[in-house]
């Protein structure tokens, strides 16, 4: 290792962080106000559900929205919960008599939408008013997009769920460069709004994908629209638990490569996605210094561990708010010395399971 | 960490200024960017044998006929004074800070590039203390004229005097022979080379 790495890696994040101030200093209008069809897929849900409803009634005007809730065959409250809520805000309960999943309940319902735009909402997200209408601009300020994904804010209950934040938002931070880029940036899902038009062209989402949003921005692509990101976040939950956090990993990871393998093509007439490999790359090298020299302790293992400190510090700032909040950098050191390398290793073991379960499993299940 | 911190005062109601947080998060790396290239090309300089580099001739240090380099410490002190003065005029428009924060870390990018390209050769005389003799790399462009053509360009009340201070370190860094004419002028065209690019992209 030597002054190459940090050097090459400072240039790329900046490189990103230029992209990003460019998308944010193009000016953008809406004048108008579309039906807006939101479907709300959700399994045993109490906990997020009235949150999720509520928010979604807040941030944009009642009279223009058709809500669909899909009750995926919860097993707990959710049922009742819905009730409750129908009386107050009217929308549509559909109920699975078994559990689909989220593909095949979407796939099911989003026909029936009347709105101009399809917003698919997961049951743990709290939309605002601020991102709804970002969301709206872009889409209105270019006829090319066909979706956009929104960024995530982890609301933070523990030290995991801190890390998950930190995780998430250097996920969307390189996502955002790719607003630049005449094919737009990748489709992350949990809460993206799609073009009517473009939900069609693609045929709705495809049943036999573990992250069918990706695949479905990548079909977009291939269909000539454009996919961006927008920057205003949105509040969601994290995994409560590292078991959770784990099996999240494994099936986001094995999800990638299922696309990859999917799609490879589109990679490689693309060649600027080489630049989302390589800002991965080099924290996926400096984390495997890092975890290699662990055994040792040497001198190999504090640097790579200041680097990534480095290269992470612009993911803690987004979460700073004030300068009373300046302790929350200390949130760094867990990050890097442990999340970091464990998130490495379940990432590799993750697209190892994705390449030999797409060659050697009966590709027509979802779950293989 | 001190500057970092200093730095990240900048920001107050963030959840609602995304753009100002990233531009800080810019100014911030491109500084850091821009201190490894320097340390980067600091170590290339030192490979060459700069001893056997004679002065250049130079149209204006010609005519002085020895420096006086005890106008330093007075450039040091005016420079340090209009950096805590821009910091005090801007402490509510953050903008303007985080602008200037942006502008130093290109600057520092561009002259960590230039630095190994252009070794004109040291000049001869001592330092603030005898013994030392003055540092004869990291001459092209200047630094110390770039701060206060810095704060100029990213203040609007008090201009005049960030241009006086400009005048009086540019006279100074002559006076005392610290470098050549061409340092001096090229780090003025640096500079508004580069905010004329930040006011059109960036800004």
């Amino acid at each position: 290792m030597n002054l190459i790495t940090p050097i090459l890696a400072l240039f790329i994040l900046n490189f990103i962080i230029f992209l990003i101030i460019l998308d944010f200093n193009k000016s953008r209008k809406n004048l108008k106000e579309p039906l807006i069809t939101f479907l709300v897929p959700c399994y045993n849900g109490e906990k997020t559900l009235k949150c999720c409803i509520e928010s979604i009634y807040n941030s944009y005007n009642p009279n223009k929205i058709e809500l669909f809730v899909i009750d995926d065959h919860s097993i707990d409250n959710t049922t009742n919960i819905l009730k409750i809520l129908q009386k107050q805000f009217k929308f549509k309960i559909i109920t699975n008599n078994r559990n689909l999943g989220k593909t095949k309940s979407i796939n099911s319902t989003w026909r029936k939408a009347k709105g101009e735009l399809i917003w698919i909402v997961d049951a743990d997200i709290i939309l605002n008013k601020v991102s709804v209408n970002e969301c709206l601009k872009r889409l209105y300020s270019n006829d090319k997009i066909g979706a956009i994904s929104c960024k995530y804010k982890v609301i933070k209950k523990s030290l995991l769920s801190w890390m998950v934040g930190l995780e998430y938002n250097m996920m969307s931070f390189v996502n955002s460069a790719y607003n630049m880029f005449p094919k737009g940036a990748f489709l992350i899902g949990g809460c993206s709004v799609y073009r009517k038009k473009a939900f069609l062209d693609i045929n709705g989402l495809k049943n036999n994908m573990i992250s069918e949003d990706m695949d479905s921005g990548l079909r977009l692509w291939k269909k000539g629209w454009k996919v961006e990101q927008s920057f205003n976040p949105i509040l969601t939950y994290s995994p409560e638990t590292i078991k959770k956090w784990l099996s999240q990993k494994i099936r986001w990871s094995a999800g990638g490569m299922q696309c990859f393998l999917s799609n490879p093509y589109l990679f490689i007439k693309n060649p600027l996605t080489i630049l989302f490999v390589l800002i991965y790359s080099i924290g996926a090298l400096l984390g495997a210094i890092e975890v290699t020299s662990l055994p040792f302790l040497n001198i190999s293992y504090f640097v790579s561990i200041l680097l990534l400190f480095l290269i992470n510090l612009p993911y803690i700032i987004l979460e700073i708010d004030s300068f009373k909040e300046i302790k929350k950098l200390y949130y760094l050191f867990p990050f890097v010395i442990i999340y970091y390398p464990i998130f490495l290793i379940i990432s590799v073991f993750g697209f190892f399971k994705g390449f030999f379960s797409y060659f050697t499993l009966n590709k027509s299940r979802r779950g293989w | 960490m001190n500057w970092m911190v200093f730095f990240s005062r900048c920001y107050i109601k963030m959840s609602s200024q995304n753009k100002l947080k990233i531009k800080l998060i810019f100014g911030l790396m491109l500084l850091l960017f821009g201190l490894l290239i320097n340390f980067f090309s600091a170590n290339y300089i030192d490979y060459k044998d700069l001893d056997n580099i004679n002065r250049n001739p130079d149209i204006i240090l010609n005519q002085i006929d020895y420096p006086h380099p005890n106008v330093m410490i007075v450039l040091e002190i005016v420079i340090i004074f209009s950096f805590f003065l821009f910091v005090w005029i801007n402490r509510k428009e953050k903008e303007n800070l985080i602008n200037a924060l942006i502008l130093l870390g290109l600057f520092s990018v561009l002259r960590g590039l230039f630095l190994p390209l252009t070794i004109l050769g040291g000049l001869q005389g001592e330092g603030l203390l005898k013994g030392f003799t003055i540092s004869n790399t990291g001459l092209f462009p200047s630094g110390h004229i770039a701060y206060p053509l810095i704060f100029l360009f990213n203040t609007k009340k008090f201009k005049l005097l960030f241009f006086v201070a400009l005048i009086f370190v540019g006279y100074g860094l002559l006076v005392s022979q610290q470098h050549y004419t061409i340092d001096i002028f090229s780090s003025i065209i640096f500079i508004y080379a580069i905010n004329s690019f930040m006011e059109k992209n960036i800004k």
